[in-house]
């Protein structure tokens, strides 16, 4: 008898922590299954998508630029900005353009987005300005036919990392400077992403913006038939 | 054409690039571990390969950037190249005995490497992604690998973002694919072998081979399915880089030494790679690698290789990346989570360390240098006690709201509960069988979480209740090492003495 017991306890000493394992494990499997995924933000891709976008982004709009960055990997988007420096617009400009720092980031943001993400860039004058883009009848058209891939507020928050025009001497290094932008771009209004996926296969892109920093971005071709249209 | 379509021919061939980049990191992780490989067995180099190859691929990265060359995908591979032959030529010349690579070794380690990426590749995994994932752990690697060079304009990029972690997520826009989901996770496979390996080790002290193989097994299937682990290992950003790096300081430091004095070079390489790499994985990764050296300095090896593989390269680390940010690039973002004063405590600590291990340790006060398993806990228990007197409600407020997310499961599952039963049942079994000896272990586990409650009260805001307030994820690496030691304590195993 007395061997028996010793037998027992010597067993339940020995599986006494593999045993309370697998029921911690047990409790584990509950937890994930009930409650881990309404925790965290869990996603899953698949094989045919191996990008940072998924397709259940488009329907409430999130990071339009994960998408961006992969779709302009391999392609030329022309725009239209010339880079001035922040100086030039402190002391004036074309007479569309007011005194306003905020013009700076309207002229260049998109451009420096797309001048350090696209395979190949071109700066283009034939591109629309903000200002013709915003005076344009093609807007409203492209604001319902494009697809809206979502508010650019962050693309053009962290856009910051592209701008290499910086003053040297300190005095106005915050203009490329994150909380800067951050400053501009959050909690203000939405500025939003749209794109024409008519022909996706075109190697050759046109992004233009208007002064409410919307987007607009279209293969070469959708852009000549828009600018015929508009000459007519 | 839909979305869906498009996507799918944007991802042409990113899929096997990525299992591609993970199989060759890990041959060439075990080609590194073949230059000493009679030091360590199959199974070892097996498991460490991955780590190794995309440690020492980062720790490339590094100093490419750290010494201003171009860092490119042409720079990078001849580097790894260059410097995997010139690794081969000096042992060679050493006259150290260069044993034909084993080629089966070899092959069964592609082999298993490749149908792992497969699977960590193929998106039955899933991943946590948050804003922070899209632009700092990947716009920011893409703009990184693009310039080719630190720069100015990176701004907060450079102060928030561990250069280690850019580095590592610049893998997919280096190699032509989008996401470094894959590698991620087959970090992840890895860490749990290596896991289950160093505690079935452990156990085997004191155990018997079938309690320490089902013991092993289970405690890495409970890490693997706990909620604590996986928000971690889930989820794409530093985080468990940050924890798997730090488990892999302890481990192979506390089996570096086969007999006293004599260290497995083949470790000491690793650990060297390892350490380099978390030090610079998040901002505050120096204060952990120092604190690591500490710890490994109460083993028994030299001053010369505590200074030669692991103070040296990490004070060379930081200073470099210091030196960049505020000696070349003048970086001053109005918010960033590092800054210069910061940067100078941290080598204010380095060369602290520095002191302690040449002028100090082994000479002076060695009574006490006796006792440093016991010390290194009480000190920064002290710390605390010191920052709780400078700012008792800040500090108090990070308790609490650390409390408050392990109760309410934010990323914690039912963890908190499981280590205070774990702990509650150590002091039990300390007390029954009078196991008052503090070992290596104890002192890493107990050492990193005061260590993160300090680096939490520093970081300037307080706690917020919420999975993804970044003092609940910095908790949260810990959790492997908590199991680890938990386990050692309540097997009896680990008892023996630095």
């Amino acid at each position: 008898m007395e061997a028996n017991f010793f037998d027992v306890k010597k067993c339940i000493k020995r599986f006494l922590l593999p045993a309370l394992f697998l029921v911690l494990i047990l409790i584990n499997c509950f937890s994930l299954v009930k409650e881990f995924p309404q925790k965290v933000p869990l996603y899953r891709f698949d094989l045919s998508n191996q990008t940072m976008y998924l397709p259940e982004y488009l329907e409430d709009g999130r990071h339009p630029d994960a998408f961006l960055r992969e779709f302009v990997r391999d392609k030329k988007v022309k725009f239209y900005t010339e880079f001035r420096t922040y100086e030039s617009y402190r002391f004036g400009g074309e007479p569309e353009y007011t005194e306003n720092k905020f013009q700076y980031y309207i002229d260049n943001n998109y451009g420096y987005f797309f001048r350090e993400f696209s395979g190949d860039y071109e700066i283009d004058p034939g591109v629309p300005r903000p200002y013709t883009v915003t005076h344009s009848e093609n807007t409203e058209t492209w604001k319902n036919s494009f697809t809206y891939l979502g508010p650019s507020n962050d693309m053009l928050r962290y856009s910051f990392a592209a701008n290499d025009d910086h003053d040297m001497d300190r005095i106005l290094y915050y203009k490329n400077n994150y909380f800067h932008y951050a400053w501009n771009y959050m909690g203000s209004y939405e500025r939003r992403a749209y794109i024409s996926l008519d022909d996706p296969d075109a190697e050759t892109w046109i992004a233009c913006w208007d002064l409410g920093e919307n987007l607009y971005l279209m293969s070469e071709d959708r852009f000549n038939i828009e600018k015929s249209r508009e000459e007519k | 054409m839909s979305i869906d379509r498009l996507l799918s021919e944007i991802s042409s061939g990113y899929y096997i690039r990525q299992v591609l980049v993970i199989t060759l990191l890990t041959g060439y992780g075990f080609l590194l571990l073949q230059i000493f490989r009679q030091e360590i067995s199959v199974l070892w180099q097996g498991l460490l390969s991955f780590p190794a190859g995309l440690a020492f691929y980062a720790v490339t990265g590094y100093v490419l950037l750290g010494t201003g060359i171009r860092f490119c995908t042409v720079s990078v591979t001849a580097a790894m190249l260059l410097a995997l032959t010139g690794m081969f030529l000096i042992t060679k010349k050493r006259g150290q005995v260069i044993l034909p690579i084993d080629r089966r070794g070899l092959c069964l380690i592609l082999l298993a490497s490749l149908l792992a990426a497969c699977l960590c590749c193929s998106g039955l995994l899933s991943v946590i992604l948050e804003n922070d994932s899209y632009y700092y752990y990947s716009e920011y690697p893409q703009v990184l690998v693009k310039e080719g060079h630190w720069k100015f304009q990176m701004d907060v990029y450079l102060t928030d973002v561990g250069p280690v972690a850019a580095i590592i997520n610049a893998l997919p826009f280096l190699f032509g694919f989008a996401n470094s989901f894959g590698i991620q996770h087959a970090l992840n496979i890895s860490f749990l072998g290596i896991f289950y390996l160093s505690l079935y080790e452990k156990l085997r002290e004191k155990k018997d081979k079938r309690s320490s193989v089902l013991l092993s097994l289970l405690a890495a299937v409970f890490l693997a399915t706990s909620p604590a682990f996986l928000t971690t290992a889930k989820w794409i950003m530093a985080g468990e880089y940050f924890m798997i790096f730090f488990f892999l300081i302890m481990v192979l430091g506390d089996r570096v030494l086969r007999s006293p004095g004599k260290p497995e070079t083949a470790l000491l390489l690793a650990l060297t790679v390892f350490n380099i790499s978390l030090c610079m994985i998040r901002q505050e990764g120096i204060l952990f690698s120092l604190f690591l050296i500490i710890c490994l300095s109460a083993k028994e090896l030299s001053n010369r290789q505590l200074v030669l593989f692991f103070w040296m390269p990490a004070a060379a680390t930081a200073g470099i990346y210091y030196a960049w940010l505020y000696l070349i690039l003048h970086v001053r973002p109005d918010y960033s989570f590092l800054t210069a004063g910061k940067a100078l405590l941290a080598m204010g600590a380095s060369a602290a360390v520095g002191f302690y291990l040449v002028c100090i340790r082994g000479r002076v006060l060695l009574r006490i240098q006796e006792k440093l398993l016991y010390l290194i806990p009480g000190m920064l228990a002290a710390a605390n006690m010191l920052l709780l007197l400078l700012d008792h409600k800040r500090y108090l407020t990070n308790l609490y709201m650390m409390l408050m997310n392990i109760r309410l499961r934010n990323g914690w599952g039912y963890f908190g509960w499981f280590f205070a039963l774990g702990c509650l049942a150590v002091f039990y079994r300390m007390l029954r069988k009078k196991e008052w000896k503090i070992t290596f272990t104890d002192t890493v586990m107990l050492g990193e979480l005061l260590m993160m409650l300090c680096a939490i009260w520093a970081r300037g805001p307080v706690l917020q209740l919420g999975i993804g307030d970044s003092g609940n994820r910095v908790l949260l690496t810990a959790v492997p090492v908590m199991v680890y030691a938990v386990i050692l304590r309540l097997s009896g195993s680990g008892q023996s003495s630095s």
